[in-house]
This record gives C-alpha cells, structure tokens and sequence, in this order.
C-alpha cells in the first residue's frame, strides 16, 4: 500500500471489544477484514466484566455451567481462572487472525463494563466492532450516551453470517449521509461488490431481512435484493433503539454504523 | 614276435563328394524371386502342434488349457498367437469389469459385470453426475430458499433457547435477582438498582431478607438447570433438522440425476442396485463430502491435514478395469512380464503426507482380467520364476474367479488393512509356452499341473526335406521376407537358405524349423544386399550371411587351430602310432559350434582286466563317457577274454583335455587305440574317428558330424592336404551329412575323404591296413589277423599273471614258519 493510499484510510484504527461470554470471534474476523483494508492498526480489547467479578464476592453464589447439569461454588479465585483462560483463547485468535493479515495489533485486558468500554472507543477516526448478542443492550448505549460519539461502530449480529454480497447503504438525511456513502462505495469497491443504495427504512430492513410487523409487513423473499455482505448506514438513522435493537439482532448480515468522524 | 600280414581283401572305399552334401534341387523351385510367391499362414512341420492348439482353443472344459512346447525359436509364441487371434476374431467380444465403491464395507469394492462398452458409458455418466453435483449443490445450498429455511431453523432453535433463558430471567427479575453470564455459564445474584447489588451491602441486609434471596436463588438454579439441561436435546433436534432439510434438498438435486442414469442402465440390475446406492450415500454423506472437498483445498495451501487420494467424491467414480469399449471379438492377451500383480492385478498406493494411501479406483487389472473371456499366452519359465506367480494362476483357474492379493498378503507379511476387492468369475483359456524340460518337469513334479493343462502341443525343431516341402520353406521365406520388409529372395538364395536350414537340422534330410536363426541369416543377407545396391536377396548374400555369422564368432575356432599348428597341442595328421589315436570333440558356443581333433592315447600292461579311464577317475568325464569306456571294456573282454581272464591293466586318456569329457562320441576311437596299444600294431594319424560303440562292436551314430569332419579338415587343410586325410564315421550318420563346400571340394578331388563304418572291424581295418579277423570255428582269429594277435597277447598278459601268482604263493610259503605263519 503507498503512502498516499495509507493517508487516506477512513479510521486510525480498528477497535474490536472482545468478552468472555460471546467469544466474538465473528467481530474479531470482520474487524480484521476492516482493519486491513480501512484502518491502520487493530486493537483488542477483552472485557473481564465487573458484574461477574461482583457476582463471584457473594459467598453464597454459584454457577450452573452450560456443558454441566449441576451447580458449582463460585469464587473470586475460579472466575480469575476462567476469565483469564478466556483472555488467553482471544489473545491466540487475534495473533492467528493478524498473522494472516500481516496486521499491526494490541491486545489489552480490561475489567469493566462492555457498554462503558464501547462507549469510550467510539472516538473519532475509530471503528469499533463487537458482536451483539442476548443481554448486551448495544442499541440502548448507541442510543444513549455513545450515540452521540463520532466514531463507527461496527455490530455482527447473532444471525449474521460473513459471506460475499452486495453493499447495502441506507441513504438518510442524517449529517453523516456523506461519510457513509463514501465508506459504502469505498468497501464495494475494494470487495468488488455492487452497491446497492436504499431510501427507505422499511425497504432496507426488508432487505436485512428484519421482520418488524411496525415497519413493514414481513414476507420471506418478497425483496428482490440479494442477501447483502454488509449493510451501511448512519448511526443516527434510527427512530428508536427498539428498531435498532431489531437491527443488530437480527440482521443477516455485518451492519456498519457509520459515525461522524469518519474520514470520506 | 609274430608278424602280421592279413590285409583286407576289399578296402573300405570313401563316400562320393556327392553324398557329402545334399544340394536343393533347383528344378523344385518353380519361381524367380520370392516375391511371386504368396504367404504361408501357418509354420510347416508343426502340423501336430497346430492340431493340438485347434483342439484346446476349442474345448471350453474347465482343466483344457495348453502347453506348447519345443526348442526355442521355433516360433511357438507367434503361432500360437496367430491361431488364437484368428479363433477369437470370430467370437464374442469379453464382458467389461468394473470396480465401484462398497457402501457397506468401504474396503470390499464390488465388481459389477456389464456388457461390451456399456463400462465407458457408466463411467462417464458417473463422472458428469459428479461433476454437477459438485457445482449444481454448493450452489443449491448457497441458494436464497436453501438459506432462508436454514436460517428459519436456526432462528426457531435460537428462539426457542432464548426463551427458554428469558423466562429465567424475568422470574429472576421479578425477585431482584439478575442472571448473570458468566464464562462458563450463570450465576445468580441480586440486584439493586438494576445493577448487581454491591456484596457489602448485601451483607447489611437483614438476615431474613438474605435468607430470602438465598431461597429464591435456590430455587431459580433449579429451574435454570431444567432449561440447561435441555440443550443437548435441542442441539440434536436442531442438527437433525438442518440434516433432514439437507439430505430434502440434496435429493431433490441428485434425484434427478441419478434417474437419468438408471434410464440409460434399466437393464442392468446390478448396476441398478449400484446406483440405488449411490443415491442414498450422496443424501446422506453429500454435505460432509463437499466439506472434505473444501478441507482439501485448504490442505493444499496446506493449512488442514491428509484426506484421502483423489477428491472426495472420488468414491462415486467407476474404476473401468477391463473394457475399452472398441474390442472385436474375444481378447487374446499375451503378457511378456507375468509378474504376480502384472497377472492377477494389484492395488496400488499414493503416498501422501507420509503416509501410503488407497481406494478402489487404485485396483490396476492383471493380465487375467483382460483376457477374461479370451486368451492368455504366457512364457512358463516366466512365470515360474515370478515369485507366487505360478500358485496365483493356479489358484486362480482352480477357482475359476480371479483374487487380487498382493505379494505381502499372500505370506501373510502384512497385517494392516487393505482392500480386498470382489473376486471376478474367470472364463479364459491360459496358453504356456515353454521348452519340452519345463513341461516334463511339471508334470513330474507339480500335481496339479495336469489337471490344469490337459493338452500338449509340442513344437519339433525339423521338418522332413522334399522336393515338395523345399516350395513349402519357399513360401515361408517368402512371407518372413515380407512381414520384415525384406528384399524377396531369388531361388539359388532360396536354395542356399534350404540347404542352411538342413545343416542348422544337422541332417541332409531335414529342414530346422528354428525360424529365429533362419530370419537371422536372411536379415542379414538383405543387409549385405541393400549394401551392394542389389534388388534381390541372391546365393551368396545368404553365403555372405553365413559365412559373417560364422566369422563373428569363430574366434575361439581360430585360437584351438593355431595353438594345433604351433603345436602346443599336439595332433599328428601324419605317420602312425601305436596306441593313439584322432578323435573328436565338438564345441558348443550357443548359437555356434565346431568341431576340434583331439588326441586318445592307450597304454596297457599286465594287470587284474580292468580299462582305466583317466578322464571319469579325475571327474572330467561325464557319466555317458563313462559309460562308453565301460562298453568298450565289455567289448574287449567278450572279444578275448572268454577263455582266459582278462589279465591286463589299460588306461585311456584324453590327452591336453582340460575340461570335461562327454559323450560316447569316442568310445569307438578308444576301443581303436586300445587295440592298437595290445597288438602294438600302429594306427595312422591322417584319420580321425568319431562314433560310439556297442557291446557287439556296432558302430552307432553320434551328433555334430559334420563339426568333426570340418573340425579335422581345417587342421589338415592348414598343414597340407595329401589325400591320405580322412574322417571315419558311423554309417548311419550318412543321412547328417551338410558338408562346407571347400570339404567336399577337397573330397571330390581325393584330397580328403569320409569314410563309413558299420562295425568296429572296418574301423581297425581303415586305420591299421589289416584284416582283425573273424572268430573260426575252433574259437580262435585266424593267424596273421589283428585279433589273432590281441588274442595272442592277451593269452601271454594271463600266463605271466598266473606265473606271477604262483611264484609269489611259493614266496610266501617259504616265508612261514612251522606253524604256518
């Protein structure tokens, strides 16, 4: 890559937020993806949650494991042990993964809130990517304080599956309009994928795939659109986090909030 | 002494130049070249052969296989795969075989039987079913409706285990209690706030409040762990519905597929059943094989381990062992190199990451299943000295089914698993071909080997010489000719060549059937020819060939004459002398021989009757030397020894033999110098001597005459013919002789001479000038003869003898004392 393609990347860097319950590997495998092409350098974070650790300081607390029937004592000592087993594995799957792309990466261990840490990587000239899963309220963070923050986020969600396809860009009136068809032709350029830009809302969730009987009444392959490879839209497009909620939950494919401090 | 005057009333006379070689009579041969003459089909002289052959190609009985046997170059091989191509051009066309994939037990692949160029059709139906199914059902599966229906099925199971925790969740919550992930699972704890209570704080509650949560959290554990505890059986429910949904659309891809081919094949039932298996394996196994397929790819940029060889659908492939799909008539399979698996096929292996690998598309057919149906022409020795090749075949007719094993399998050298492909039905009839040894030993020695090769076809290496059959070995130059591209021959080259083949016969009035060495010489007279710009083969190309072939290996001929000239070894061809005599040896060079004059000497003396032969008590005599030697002393001792005993002591030598000695070639050469040695009467070394003997003095036949005769020619020629030199010979090798033309020119000239002898007595007479005599009536040779004075010094030998044993009794008297010791 020359000089002049590497001044104009879109992010500084590539954040994935990484936490002992998802796993994330999938954000990992698409923040790579966007770190090599887009940013200039990847940074992993690993959420050792604080709930849990608190959870751990209750002597009665117990944890019924998923592979296991039975309850186990729960200690500070044993969540240590597993968060940092978890760590370890995330570590070994990020080295794996920037090894291929010849990435320049960081990995760093945080003990604190997944929402707090999202919110605070959504900087300008970041993209931040994390897996959206049960329990993990994105849209009501994006919603409320981080919804605010200039950086991009982007969300693979539980239904999402990396696989070649067109670019779906949702054209809003929105302030970061702009930026986002920028990015949006940019990455169907680079995939040498078509672009394929919607106007409304119902059409573009329609062609996620989202059912939401509010929007649009949903018919399975009443779209005509191909099954997307990444969908692109601004962060404010939103009516409500419950729309945004369906998004990120449902959604077929990687969906990329594109934030005001995104370089076009 | 007494003298010995009876001379032979009428001498032996020579043989006539004429008898000495037996011309082709040029009036036999009613053709200028061989071009003119049309091909012979079939080898003359073999007409009991051929009969044989018809009779076992013919006989479809188990056990009616063939040995062909007879010297070598009498081109056995080539005429039986002449007969047998010519047979199974009107028969029908061998069944085709092939291997498919065992569904049941991988390792057993069936063999399924079709007809003639049904097998490349299956084989290629099964390779395009392959090959759409390897694009047409990624791209189904990839499809919109295949990935919606797994996406619905994935978002039911995702739902249904969503809710099932949601439902926790919210009685959780409806308590104050938060369910919490943790990395291995969940934990309960409650809440303040909607966030987890600080555990201090908890700690202040009061002890009923604490109490109660404990009981609450008691009991949602519980119903957490019911939930859990159903995942499994949702996971599988889930697998077996996106497996179902799978193998609908799979089936529904390859049915159509499979149908078509099965149209094509309705009236094959085994190859019905074949595809009725392919169906179901290809729904069940498609997906995990096109994953494997995608495995391999990434195992090439070498980022997974070894699979198998080939792809993974290589287990739908149609190994086509046997059938090309263009064969006219029954095969005819003639396998130069019967090695076990060249005969009985063998499963072959890939190396592959280390490791050897194999399916059944690496099942390589024997020469057994391609004349399956047909014929099989194989070289016995070959096949004998293959190691296990001969108990295969055996095996293999036995059975009437042919087992591929490899050489490991069968001594039971290696235990690891290998494929054990089906055995196929054997039908073919197995022509060996052979020396007469191998098929005499065989029978000798091998039980089964006749009952497995019930007919004998045996080759001879002559033909009889006539003027009919000299037109016969015409049109047979003539086809060789042709088939080599040969000039064709005119007919005093055709002559020559005859009269060549009766001398290769070593008989005036046979012709050889040892073609090799017939096609040897008219190949290189057409060389000789081409070079002299000529347009046919004439007399003295073939001459020209002979002569070269004789002049290419003749060196060791040379080297035995020249070491007689210097005299290193000594052969008198002039003269007389007592006890010694010429006789003569022929040597063997393979493809050349030639005869060389060696030196007997006799020396006798008093003794207890017994011949030494020095050449046996060395071991350089063969047994039939030996044998020879203790003929002639019957001889000797039925002759003189009926009224006294035998009282002499005579050795017979070989002299400057440093080899072995055998034959009884010399027996009568022997029996000469013996004669000569007790009479003292000399014999002339102008004249050498070949025969064997016999009991009653019978002069029989031996080989190689006429090497002999030429051998004692060249030696005298090179010293000088006189017309004293000459060979003596049994009479009945008269009809052997094929003299060198300068031998008979020299005979015709009374420079050299042939002479025949019937008995011993013609023999003494030629070579001492005297009568030996006849036994009278009183029982004793008349005086003045040759026996008369054997007898006479024999009887003197016994006298001495008894002389001698009386006074060495009286010697011994006198030496004892009055008790007689």
């Amino acid at each position: 890559m020359t000089q002049e393609d590497e001044s104009r990347r879109p992010f500084e860097r590539a954040v994935v937020v990484l936490d002992a319950v998802s796993g994330g590997i999938a954000a990992l495998e698409a923040a790579s993806a966007f770190a090599e092409a887009m940013a200039r350098r990847l940074d992993v974070l690993f959420i050792e949650e604080e709930s849990v650790h608190r959870v751990a300081a209750f002597p009665f607390a117990r944890e019924l494991p998923l592979r296991e029937s039975a309850a186990r004592a729960l200690d500070a000592t044993t969540i240590a042990r597993d968060l940092r087993m978890a760590a370890e594995r995330a570590r070994a799957a990020v080295e794996t993964a920037a090894k291929t792309s010849w990435l320049e990466w960081r990995f760093e261990v945080i003990r604190g809130r997944i929402d707090r840490t999202l919110a605070e990587a959504c900087l300008s000239g970041t993209l931040v990517a994390v897996e959206a899963r049960q329990g993990l309220a994105i849209e009501r963070m994006l919603t409320a304080g981080a919804g605010a923050a200039a950086g991009s986020l982007l969300v693979v969600g539980r239904r999402a599956a990396r696989r070649p396809g067109p670019v779906l860009l949702h054209c809003d009136n929105s302030g970061v309009a702009a930026s986002a068809q920028a990015l949006a032709r940019r990455i169907a350029r680079e995939s040498r994928q078509p672009l394929l830009e919607i106007g409304s809302l119902g059409d573009f969730l329609t062609a996620l795939e989202i059912p939401h009987p509010q929007l649009r009444p949903w018919r399975p392959g009443a779209t005509a659109v191909p099954r997307p490879g990444i969908a692109v839209v601004g962060r404010t497009a939103w009516p409500s986090a419950d729309h945004l909620g369906l998004v990120l939950g449902l959604a077929t494919c990687p969906v990329l909030m594109v934030g005001q401090g995104t370089r076009q | 002494m007494v003298m010995v005057t009876s001379m032979p009333d009428t001498p032996i006379a020579p043989l006539a130049a004429e008898r000495l070689y037996t011309n082709c009579d040029l009036s036999d041969l009613r053709f200028e070249t061989t071009a003119t003459l049309p091909d012979l089909d079939h080898v003359p002289g073999q007409e009991r052969a051929l009969e044989a052959i018809r009779f076992g190609a013919h006989m479809r009985r188990p056990g009616y296989n063939l040995f062909v046997f007879g010297p070598p170059g009498t081109g056995k091989q080539n005429t039986v795969l002449a007969a047998l191509r010519d047979k199974a051009k009107g028969e029908p066309a061998a069944a085709e075989w092939a291997y498919v994939h065992n569904f049941q037990t991988a390792h057993k692949p069936v063999a399924i039987q079709l007809p003639v160029g049904r097998g490349r059709e299956l084989k290629k139906q099964m390779g395009q079913l392959v090959e759409d199914i390897r694009t047409a059902l990624p791209a189904v599966l990839e499809g919109e409706e295949h990935q919606k229906r797994r996406q619905a099925i994935e978002d039911t199971f995702r739902e249904r285990q969503e809710k099932a925790f949601e439902k926790v969740r919210e009685a959780a919550a409806g308590r104050g209690i938060a369910l919490v992930r943790t990395p291995m699972g969940f934990a309960f704890a409650p809440m303040q706030d909607g966030e987890i209570q600080d555990p201090e704080v908890f700690a202040k509650r009061p002890v009923s409040e604490r109490e109660q949560v404990q009981r609450d959290i008691e009991e949602l554990q519980e119903q957490l762990a019911a939930v859990i505890k159903q995942l499994p059986r949702w996971e599988k429910e889930r697998r077996e519905a996106l497996r179902t949904l799978g193998r609908e659309t799979t089936a529904v891809t390859v049915g159509q597929e499979i149908d078509d081919i099965r149209a094509a094949f309705s009236d094959l039932p085994q190859v019905m059943q074949y595809l009725d298996a392919v169906r179901a394996d290809l729904i069940e196994n498609v997906h995990t094989l096109l994953g494997i397929e995608h495995a391999r790819e990434q195992q090439e940029q070498g980022l997974v381990g070894p699979a198998g060889p080939g792809g993974a659908f290589n287990r739908y492939a149609v190994n086509l062992i046997v059938g090309d799909g263009a064969s006219e008539g029954a095969p005819v399979v003639f396998e130069d190199h019967p090695t076990l698996p060249n005969l009985i096929g063998r499963v072959e292996h890939l190396s592959h990451m280390g490791a050897l690998i194999t399916d059944f598309t690496l099942i390589k057919p024997g020469a057994l299943h391609r004349a399956n149906g047909g014929y099989l022409i194989l070289d016995a020795l070959k096949v004998l000295v293959q190691p296990m090749a001969w108990e295969a075949l055996k095996r293999s007719l036995n059975a009437r089914q042919i087992t591929i094993e490899s050489l490991g399998q069968t001594l039971s050298l290696i235990s690891t698993v290998s494929l054990e492909p089906q055995p196929i039905p054997l039908d073919v009839k197995v022509v060996l071909y052979g020396e007469p040894l191998i098929y005499y030993l065989l029978n000798h020695l091998d039980h089964e080997f006749g009952d497995l090769f019930k007919v004998a076809a045996e080759f001879d290496d002559v033909m009889e010489r006539a003027p009919a059959s000299s037109l016969v070995y015409a049109r047979l130059l003539a086809t060789m000719a042709r088939r080599e591209s040969l000039l064709p021959l005119d007919r005093a080259a055709v002559a020559r060549t005859i009269e060549h083949a009766a001398r290769l016969a070593d008989d005036a009035g046979k012709l050889t059937t040892r073609l090799e060495a017939v096609g040897d010489v008219l190949r290189e007279a057409d060389f000789y020819a081409r070079e002299a710009a000529g347009i046919t083969i004439a007399a003295d190309h073939i001459q020209k060939a002979i002569d070269a072939q004789i002049r290419r290996a003749d060196r060791l001929r040379e080297r035995s004459l020249e070491f007689i000239d210097r005299r290193i070894v000594l052969v008198d061809t002039e003269g007389s002398a007592v006890g010694q005599i010429n006789g003569l040896s022929v040597i063997d060079l393979g493809g050349f021989s030639f005869g060389r004059p060696t030196r007997i000497t006799a020396r006798v003396s008093l003794g207890g009757g017994k011949v030494i032969d020095i050449e046996r008590e060395v071991e350089l005599g063969g047994p039939i030397h030996s044998k020879g030697v203790l003929i002639l002393s019957a001889l000797l001792a039925s002759r003189f020894g009926t009224e006294n005993p035998l009282s002499l002591s005579a050795s017979l030598v070989f002299e400057q033999s440093y080899g072995g000695v055998e034959g009884d070639s010399a027996s009568a050469a022997e029996y000469f110098a013996l004669i000569s040695a007790i009479t003292e009467i000399p014999i002339k070394q102008s004249l050498a001597v070949t025969g064997s003997i016999n009991q009653h003095g019978v002069i029989q036949a031996i080989g190689g005459v006429n090497e002999k005769i030429e051998g004692f020619f060249d030696v005298c020629q090179r010293r000088g013919l006189t017309g004293a030199h000459g060979v003596l010979i049994p009479s009945a090798n008269v009809r052997h002789l094929m003299l060198r033309r300068d031998v008979v020119e020299a005979c015709r000239r009374g420079l050299f001479h042939v002479y025949l002898i019937e008995r011993a007595e013609d023999g003494l007479t030629l070579l001492t000038g005297l009568t030996p005599g006849t036994l009278g009536s009183d029982g004793r040779f008349p005086e003045g003869t040759l026996y008369r004075r054997a007898a006479d010094r024999l009887a003197a030998f016994a006298r001495l003898r008894r002389a001698f044993a009386a006074s060495s009794t009286v010697a011994d008297e006198s030496g004892k004392d009055e008790h007689g010791k």
